[in-house]
């Protein structure tokens, strides 16, 4: 196997074990970078030089001995969303296409701390606002499966990255499924977590009730791995919640007897398609078999969560990205009339189409008149969503679906009926609004040999159990150790 | 609620963005199938619903929130300013507001 297609615990034995060093296997995934980027453009930046001074420090650490951590010489990425003090954070859009913060992020702060080695910033749908990573104002990312498909959004980068080998694993934001739905598209392991457990101080906010920062990676513990390190309680961000601190590799014993996973029907109807409703439950039958009892369960709420989900994201989002006006950072136009035309021309010309139509119907929901039919309505409808969810998880403890209703489509095909791809959200934006852990992992391939993710919902702060039971499956399948035919390229 | 070009005239100014004759025109079609997709909310029976419900209110607001005041991070001006500004300048430029 080559270095690039090793999970975090083996590459931390080699590195341990004086097999390789950190220098050498960061060498080896900046020169797989160079190789496939020019076809799968899955990052906006890639910052070679910062890495490699990176990496002879962490070395230097590892000898010294006060380099401990599992995570030490990993090389990875973050989603271009996130902010890395003195390293470019664009978004995915022309508005921030000059931003360079002044800090880092909580998350980048910890996981430098452990002595990881970042390569550079991924490609995303344009202020996280997609699903397919079309709306990059930089480049398309393809996915490495078939790379005439998208590799999923808004975290494509993020996903494609790992599937490819030009991480060893990423961070991405998942406001109403971006890290599960490219997890799933590209076939690697994403997870979100509940909304609270990780710091978003640093994340350029989308919406900020439901943007929580996860690990994308190739195996269930590797994304514990990074759980460990970015997890808990940050001054920085008063929605953190202060959760007892615990090691969720210490969670995955593969036991899962007893487990009750409920399989809602609105989860596998008619609106799935055929081969991603076959291997859903094929899943569950391979809980069944491990001893976990699936039981079919109801959930009619399920009409009304997309709605739900744009109202509030949009609404949040039209509130969130008011400070982009040129005067402090980001985008200018050169020659203003006055202050009023500074300001909207330099956000009409920095944001992109998606990002101004969601800005407009986020600013409609808010506005006097609209307010309670749209934005106080939805409000109401969340509690209902998370209502039914915990009254789900009163039966069961552990949900299981799709992802998505589909595999990965071409490039292109969906990106001018937003509507419909706002639909595909379904599976996904739910877990987001009743503030739940999610997980998406590979379960199959389609006839097209496409990737299929399995979504498991866990209880709120149930981080344990869906890794568990994840890794159950993972241990018991071949799905997630399959590496797409990249030779060549 | 039917959209028009007032209605998006209208949120536009709220939302300080410009939009050309064609996108003003492919926005109140877009806006418009996205808003009728909003409306089944209708639906829904929220007479007794708390909006407010779930979410997590900290009453221990000195205890749990509020930090010792001792100084933190600083950070030097250029690092703050916008990468256009003059490196040496103390505020931030903008057109004239006050006419």
């Amino acid at each position: 196997m080559e270095l690039h297609e090793l999970a975090i615990s083996e590459l931390s034995a080699l590195i341990r074990n004086r097999e390789i060093c950190v220098p050498e296997l960061t060498r080896h995934l900046l020169d797989r970078i160079e190789k496939l980027e020019p076809k799968l453009h899955c990052y906006i930046t890639v910052t070679s030089e910062k890495a490699m001074q990176k990496a002879r420090r962490v070395q230097a650490g590892i000898d010294a001995g006060t380099l401990s951590s599992p995570l030490a010489g990993i090389p990875m990425a973050y989603k271009d969303n996130i902010c890395t003090r003195g390293v470019l954070t664009t978004c995915g859009s022309r508005m921030l296409g000059n931003f360079v913060p002044p800090y880092d992020a909580s998350v980048v702060h910890r996981l430098d701390r452990h002595g990881v080695v970042p390569l550079g910033k991924l490609n995303m749908d344009e202020f996280a606002m997609g699903s397919s990573t079309e709306t990059s104002y930089y480049h398309q990312t393809r996915n490495p499966w078939d790379v005439e498909r998208v590799p999923g959004g808004s975290s494509g980068g993020s996903a494609a990255a790992v599937t490819a080998g030009e991480a060893v694993f990423t961070l991405g934001s998942d406001t109403g499924g971006s890290i599960r739905q490219p997890a799933s598209f590209c076939g690697c392991v994403g997870l979100k977590p509940t909304y609270g457990l990780v710091s978003r101080f640093g994340l350029v906010a989308y919406a900020s009730s439901l943007d929580q920062i996860g690990p994308l990676a190739k195996t269930v513990r590797d994304c514990a791995l990074v759980l460990n390190a970015i997890a808990g309680r940050d001054p920085l961000d008063q929605t953190t919640v202060d959760v007892p601190r615990q090691d969720y590799t210490q969670a995955l014993t593969g036991e899962i007897k007893g487990l009750v996973i409920g399989l809602p029907r609105q989860f596998v109807d008619e609106s799935v398609a055929a081969d991603v409703r076959e291997a859903v439950l094929a899943a569950a039958k391979v809980f069944t078999d491990l001893g976990a009892e699936c039981r079919e369960i109801d959930l009619p709420i399920m009409e009304y969560v997309v709605p739900t989900y744009y109202i509030i994201a949009l609404a949040e989002a039209s509130s969130n990205l008011a400070r982009y006006d040129g005067v402090k950072f980001g985008y200018r136009v050169p020659d203003p009339k006055d202050m009023i035309d500074f300001c909207k021309r330099s956000r009409s010309e920095g944001f992109g189409s998606e990002v101004k139509k969601r800005i407009l119907l986020g600013t409609y929901v808010l506005s006097s008149g609209y307010y309670d039919a749209y934005y106080k309505k939805a409000l109401q409808a969340r509690v209902l969503i998370t209502r039914a969810f915990n009254k789900a998880f009163e039966e069961c403890d552990v949900l299981m679906g799709p992802v998505a209703p589909t595999t990965a489509y071409k490039i292109g095909e969906k990106i001018n009926d937003p509507l419909t791809m706002y639909m595909e959200d379904i599976f996904t934006v739910p877990v987001n609004l009743a503030r739940l852990p999610g997980i998406s992992l590979p379960c199959g391939f389609d006839r097209n040999h496409l990737p299929i993710g399995l979504q498991l919902i866990g209880k709120p702060f149930g981080e344990a159990t869906i890794l568990n039971a994840a890794y159950a499956f993972e241990q018991n399948t071949g799905f997630p150790k399959q590496r797409p035919n990249l030779k060549g390229r | 609620m039917a959209i028009n070009k007032e209605i998006i005239d209208y949120v536009a100014t709220l939302a300080r963005l410009q939009l050309s004759e064609e996108e003003q025109e492919a926005m109140v079609a877009e806006i418009g199938k996205v808003v009728n997709y909003f409306d089944q909310l209708k639906e829904l029976d929220t007479a007794q619903v708390n909006a407010m419900d779930y979410l997590v209110v900290n009453e221990n607001v000195f205890e749990d929130i509020l930090r010792d005041d001792v100084t933190g991070t600083s950070f030097a001006r250029e690092e703050l300013l916008h990468p256009d500004e003059d490196r040496s300048a103390a505020f931030f430029t903008v057109p004239k507001v006050v006419e």
